[in-house]
């Protein structure tokens, strides 16, 4: 679960303090004094980083959790498993 | 020939029911708000992120109590939820009612027995902040309530 437009805003401004509601980039209220980042600024940014939510999301369903990972690493090793991991993300670059 | 017969012994006008048959631990009156829209902040301190978990309510007298329960869903790598009467706080000032952390969703519920000590509208709300990352509350399809009960002093 990723809000895209606070993924926005922190990537101008990593320590911005915000809210959101849904997706709406109207909805935005800078909190605790944060200078707000103009609303083209955002938008500016936002292909980028629905691109990168996307490929996150796709690398995380192909990774597996994290216990059948270190069941693949026990049976076939780190160097396979780290060759398995290293062409998903090559499959979904950010 | 009746088979009961109802004697009056107490219960003389409006007033008297309230106090005879609605003594303490009566639930005297029930107001209720949701709110199913996705609701997120990185705030580090308590904010509305614009909710709509409020209620206000009136105490018809000064000694009773309000129990209020909060149904909710969140998500967050380190979030915590709280109530706020008015301006203030009454959950823990730092940590709230509270809390989700590790990026799990959770559907869940917390409740506070609160005294006010007023008969005049009151209004409660649910407040959310992040210590770290970013904290959600709703959306998903899930619907989130908060239910306020007067209860007689």
């Amino acid at each position: 679960m990723k809000n895209k437009i606070i993924e926005a805003i922190l990537k101008i401004n990593p320590t911005a303090q915000v809210s959101v509601s849904e997706e709406d980039i109207n909805s935005i209220v800078w909190e605790n004094d944060t200078p707000p980042i103009p609303k083209d600024q955002i938008l500016a940014i936002l292909p980028q980083v629905e691109k990168e939510i996307n490929a996150i999301n796709n690398r995380v369903k192909e990774y597996g959790s994290w216990q059948s990972q270190l069941d693949e690493i026990y049976h076939e090793g780190l160097d396979a498993w780290k060759t398995r991991i290293a062409s998903i993300k090559a499959k979904y670059p950010k | 020939m009746p088979l009961t017969q109802l004697r009056n012994l107490g219960i003389v006008s409006a007033a008297g029911i309230t106090t005879t048959k609605l003594g303490a631990g009566a639930v005297l009156q029930a107001i209720t708000a949701s709110d199913s829209t996705q609701r997120s902040t990185t705030s580090a301190t308590f904010v509305t992120g614009s909710n709509t978990l409020s209620v206000t309510i009136t105490p018809s007298s000064a000694s009773n109590k309000i129990f209020l329960i909060v149904h909710i869903y969140v998500y967050a790598l380190d979030g915590l939820w709280t109530l706020f009467r008015g301006a203030t706080n009454i959950g823990n000032a730092t940590g709230g009612l509270t809390g989700a952390s590790g990026n799990i969703s959770i559907m869940g519920a917390y409740t506070k027995l609160d005294s006010p000590n007023t008969t005049s509208a009151t209004t409660y709300q649910v407040y959310f902040k992040a210590n770290s990352g970013v904290s959600y509350t709703g959306g998903n399809n899930t619907e989130q309530y908060i239910t306020a009960f007067e209860i007689a002093g």
